[in-house]
Order: structure tokens, then sequence, then C-alpha cells
């Protein structure tokens, strides 16, 4: 009975995925321009901190995309493999 | 298969079909708290950072309490449930208790659904409610497993 809804519901949910992972890609890259741009001001006049900050956020954000794309899927499937039968 | 039966399948498929809901509400919520978390590093903003993080392992608790703990509450509930032995009127008081206790499961996983939406959306992570269902669950099971009999007793019916 529940079938039809469910299908559709994926269907919604699949396409959020995808929209979700896409704009998350597009935020890291800009966060990550965003950093090379900071990183180059500090280098071009000796900011050493500058220049460590923005190695360390585009570190940070590579890091969170890797998250995004690696560890949610496996955290998806765990929650997939953990859905309990009905308890009646 | 009777009606109860008929019910009981019912039920059976929406717990499915909630479950399954819930897996991907959550899995769309800690993607779009990670999404918050990256626009946050990405403005040097440490508060959204923060919450973001906080926010996701928020859902993931909650998801954990939903999948693990729900199902064993509702066991739990069932077991404990006195069993109505009171002449022929026995038979419709354990089937009402028993679906008395699948709705109430079915109430719990819904709460867990609700806060589990409410925290993907950047709320409050609050199980509260689904405590609530549980408390209301094992009330209305020990109701029906204790009132009933006494009831059919003072009818004349045992």
């Amino acid at each position: 009975m529940f079938d039809p809804v469910m299908q559709q519901i994926l269907g919604l949910a699949r396409q959020l995925w995808g929209f979700l992972a896409g704009l998350l890609v597009v935020v890291a890259m800009l966060g990550g321009l965003y950093y090379v741009l900071q990183g180059a001001a500090g280098a071009s006049f000796g900011g050493s901190r500058m220049v460590s900050t923005a190695v360390l956020g585009m570190i940070g954000l590579a890091l969170l995309v890797l998250i995004g794309f690696l560890l949610l899927p496996q955290i998806g499937a765990m929650l997939r493999s953990l859905q309990p039968p009905p308890p009646f | 298969m009777g009606f109860e039966g008929v019910l009981m399948d019912l039920l059976r498929e929406a717990w499915g079909a909630l479950a399954l809901a819930l897996a991907l509400i959550a899995l769309l919520g800690m993607l779009a708290h990670l999404l918050r978390v990256a626009g946050g590093m990405a403005m040097g903003g440490a508060r959204g950072v923060a919450a973001g993080l906080a926010g996701g392992a928020g859902i993931f608790a909650i998801v954990l309490f939903g999948f693990l703990a729900v199902p064993e509450i509702a066991r739990a509930a069932r077991a404990a449930m006195a069993a109505p032995t009171c002449g022929p009127m026995a038979d419709l008081a354990g089937a009402a208790a028993m679906l008395i206790g699948a709705i109430g499961a079915l109430r719990m996983l819904q709460a867990v659904a609700e806060a589990t939406v409410g925290a993907a959306l950047g709320g409050p992570a609050s199980l509260a409610r689904a405590m609530w269902a549980a408390a209301e669950t094992v009330f209305g099971m020990a109701m029906t497993a204790m009132v009933l009999p006494l009831i059919f007793r003072f009818l004349g019916g045992c």
C-alpha cells in the first residue's frame, strides 16, 4: 500500500541528495577560492598567519567534502541495515 | 485472515515505510548540516561550524534512538503487559492491547521522525514527544489489559 508513495519519496530524496551534493561542491570550491585569495594576499605582504589559516581552511574544506562523499553514504548504508523490523 | 490481521499487516507496512523515511530524512539532514559546516568554514564563521557539527551528531543520535530504542520499548511494553485471562473477552482484550501497542510503536517512530525533521531543519533536537508517546502506549496497554477484564467481570461476562 505504501510502496508507490515510498517510490515517489525515494525519487525526490535522490534528487535532493544530488542537489545538496552539488551545492556542497560549489560551496567548497568557492571557499577554496576564497582561501587561495587569502593565502595569496598573506604571502604577498608577508602575513604568515594568513597563509597558514588559508592552508588549514582549504584542508578542512577538502576534508569536509571527503566526509560528505565517502562517510555519509556509509552512514546511510549503516542506517539502512539498522532499520528495525516491526516489533509487533 | 481476520480484521485484526489485516490491520496488523497495514501497521507493519506503515512501520517499514516510516523507518525508511526516517533514514532518508536523517541522511539528507546530515548532508544539509555538512553543507552548513562547509559554508561556515568558507566564510570563517566558527559558530556555524560548531552548530552544523552538533546538528549532524544530534540527528545521528535521534535516529539511533529511533532504530534501536523504540522497537525495544515496544517489545518491553508488550512483554510486560498482563495477560487478560477473563473468559470469552480475553481474546478481545488481547487483540485490543496488541493493536494499541502497534499503534503506540508507530506513534513513537512518528515522533522520532518529527524530531529528526526538526533537527534537520536546524531546530532543537528534542525527543520529548517520543517519550510521551512511549508513556501513552504503556499506559494504554496496561489499561486495556487490566481494566477491560474488570469491566467484563462487573458486567457479569466472566
